[in-house]
């Protein structure tokens, strides 16, 4: 992978790594970040909203996080997968920052500490960019994320992780992404699979890649090494088969393999949720893994991963942690998700399609003014949403007429002060060019549709339910 | 009901070269219908029934071709896998494309200990592999990296010793070389696209079925 983007259309310069003139990436964005411009910025204002709207409407409260923190906030032990990949700097006395890695560690850290007298159930949404230094896994490169969220704080039922589950896909709904699968594992599945077990560490790594990457050759060594009892062998020996979307039967084969109630727990734990999700009418969306492997410090239960079809790159993910906020204060049991707005973004399928961006058309292009009246006449269509851009330098008519065409404005004005009126150069309806007065000019404009409803911006199908 | 959803057949991506006629044969052995590359200029063949289109790519391309989902199940070598170091999932492998990578040398080195070493200069096409085992072992080296005729490094003072592919050995000895250690037991191995394995169960796990070797002896 290039990990310099060449924009010099020189190419004897080397693309990176050679020596070069000085000030070389100020043209540049670092490696996993992005820039949306045009369409693409308005799509994912629009999906953050339509997530957010939707998770509103399930009575989550938004909350507003800091974006960095003091680096004593996460342990190494329930981050232990995003400890080496935070972005650390130092404050004025010398103490560690870190930007936030995710914002489920900012909830719990607050629920912990200022909510501790409050009696719950709490439910929070979020939205904002999450940093980590991503190392590749060949997929992709991120290092910016944006993450849409939701926490439920305070409920240790399964109904509790099916609510997660349903509001998450509601999220996806209102994105129009209704194609998902749901992933569904469970924590204490495998967790009891260690307590039965007891690897020596080596081998329990050995075990944790083997179900990673689902390699029978890699648990085939692990069972070699371990020497389970035969109790034990016929559950390993089984464990990469209990997966599928047959979710009944998997749960009813799964009992047969449990070596404790660790371990039928998480069965009993995953027989309620599934229930639960039948009558949210989205089990059909689920595949089951037992085989899941989770970082066991910090996910204590159910755990989940949202795909959509032909994207490889998971659309959301997370899981109950119960243990988390008991590290900030006084404990509770909680559950939650996000869903990765960046590949939503990606996943909808009318921005698949090979068109270059371009900036929204406005409604109306009305030449350079300092007229009150007809600064406020354009006050007053702005606020019944119709959009219009006023030119800030002078312009002949025909120079006018020349910047409406190729921004894509329907109408195209001059204002004349002596006759304090519009003059109309271009629109739609032929009989309208010419002198206009205000209230005439407001009336045109009104009459026309929103540019919103009818020019290029190819999310509107989000916009159903209003603003951003 | 998951598979419904997907627009286009079952993507499995062969290797060209070493491993093409293996595998090939292989999955022929298996019941399948794979298309004859040799015959066609084209570079997606699908199959009469539609269900399934096959791509050959150089053997390196195979796990990207996989990760990112450009295909949704892959054969590659353990060797190529591990040098990508992809995020994939690999069911199980195949007795096929069995081979070695090694440490290499000139016989001289065969009693050193290499933890004596300040400066050890290795060339390799493996970089990944070799630096992740010379980490493992707690050697210091220099890994440099070379796209083929490894074994002019030694030859040249490029470098001390190499890091190679080895099957039957006789390209060291003719070059005066000799195998120091063992690195990694290499040989074909099945790889899925992880969202694939999910989206397309039901695709994904017949087209397994038909690929899975049968327990050894049987």
């Amino acid at each position: 992978m290039s990990r310099t983007r060449l924009m010099n259309t020189d190419n004897t310069l080397p693309a990176g790594g050679g020596r070069r003139p000085e000030a070389t990436n100020r043209r540049h964005l670092p490696l996993g970040v992005r820039e949306y411009l045009w369409q693409d910025a308005r799509l994912r204002q629009q999906l953050e909203a339509a997530v957010n709207r939707a998770f509103r409407t399930w009575g989550y409260n938004t909350v507003i996080l800091p974006m960095f923190e003091f680096g004593d906030m996460l342990t190494t032990r329930t981050h232990a997968a995003a400890h080496d990949r935070l972005y650390r700097f130092l404050d004025m006395e010398g103490r560690t920052l870190i930007l936030r890695p995710d914002m489920t560690a900012a909830v719990a850290r607050l629920v912990g500490t200022r909510l501790a007298g409050m009696e719950g159930p709490f439910r929070f949404c979020y939205a904002g960019s999450v940093f980590r230094h991503e190392e590749t896994s060949g997929l992709e490169y991120q290092q910016e994320f944006r993450q849409a969220g939701i926490e439920l704080v305070g409920s240790a039922d399964a109904m509790a992780d099916a609510e997660i589950l349903a509001c998450m896909a509601a999220g996806l709904n209102a994105c129009n992404l209704s194609d998902f699968r749901i992933v569904v594992g469970h924590a204490d599945y495998y967790g009891g699979l260690l307590d039965a077990l007891d690897p020596q560490p080596s081998d329990a790594r050995q075990l944790r890649w083997a179900m990673h990457r689902k390699s029978e050759h890699a648990l085939a060594r692990f069972v070699e090494s371990c020497r389970p009892s035969p109790g034990q062998r016929a559950t390993l020996e089984n464990l990469l088969t209990l997966q599928g979307a047959d979710v009944s039967g998997l749960l009813e084969r799964a009992a047969g393999f449990c070596l404790n109630r660790r371990m039928e727990s998480a069965l009993l734990n995953l027989r309620k949720l599934t229930a639960q999700l039948d009558a949210y009418g989205i089990l059909e969306r689920v595949t089951l893994d037992l085989a899941e492997y989770r970082n066991l410090e910090y996910y204590t239960g159910m755990t989940f991963e949202f795909l959509l079809p032909d994207s490889a790159a998971v659309a959301g993910s997370g899981g109950r942690y119960d243990g988390l906020i008991g590290k900030f204060g006084r404990s509770r049991p909680a559950v939650g998700g996000i869903l990765h707005l960046d590949r939503l973004v990606r996943a909808v399928p009318s921005n698949q399609a090979p068109q270059a961006l371009s900036p929204k058309s406005p409604l109306c292009l009305v030449g350079q003014t300092k007229s009150g009246v007809a600064l406020a006449s354009m006050g007053r269509l702005r606020q019944q949403g119709r959009d219009i851009v006023v030119h800030t330098d002078p312009l002949s008519e025909s120079g006018l007429l020349a910047l409406g065409r190729s921004l894509g404005a329907r109408v195209v004005a001059a204002w004349c002060d002596p006759t304090q009126s519009f003059h109309v150069l271009a629109c739609p309806l032929p009989e309208c060019v010419g002198p206009m007065d205000v209230a005439q000019f407001e009336q045109l404009l009104e009459s026309l549709q929103r540019t919103e409803l009818s020019g290029p911006d190819q999310s509107t199908a989000i916009m159903a339910g209003g603003d951003v | 009901m998951s598979d419904a959803t997907c627009r286009r057949p079952l993507r499995i991506s062969l290797p060209k070269g070493r491993l093409a006629d293996d595998v090939a044969r292989h999955l022929r052995d298996g019941g399948l219908e794979v298309p004859d590359f040799s015959t066609s200029r084209q570079l997606t063949l699908r199959t009469a029934d539609g269900t399934q289109e096959y791509i050959q790519s150089k053997p390196t391309d195979v796990p990207t071709f996989v990760v990112h989902g450009g295909a949704d199940i892959g054969f590659s070598g353990l060797d190529t896998l591990r040098e990508e170091g992809v995020d994939v999932l690999e069911p199980f492998t195949l007795p096929i494309g069995i081979c070695r990578i090694s440490l290499a040398g000139p016989r001289a080195w065969r009693h050193v200990d290499l933890h004596l070493k300040d400066h050890l200069r290795v060339a390799t096409k493996y970089t990944r592999i070799a630096s992740d085992w010379f980490v493992s072992q707690g050697i210091n080296a220099e890994v440099i990296k070379l796209n083929g005729s490894v074994e002019l490094a030694p030859l040249t003072g490029l470098s001390d010793l190499i890091v190679d592919l080895v099957e039957t050995g006789r390209t060291l000895q003719a070059n005066g070389l000799v195998e120091l250690q063992h690195v990694l037991d290499s040989r074909v191995v099945v790889i899925v696209n992880r969202s694939a394995s999910r989206l397309r169960e039901n695709e994904v796990n017949r087209f397994l079925a038909c690929v899975r070797p049968g327990p050894p002896g049987a």
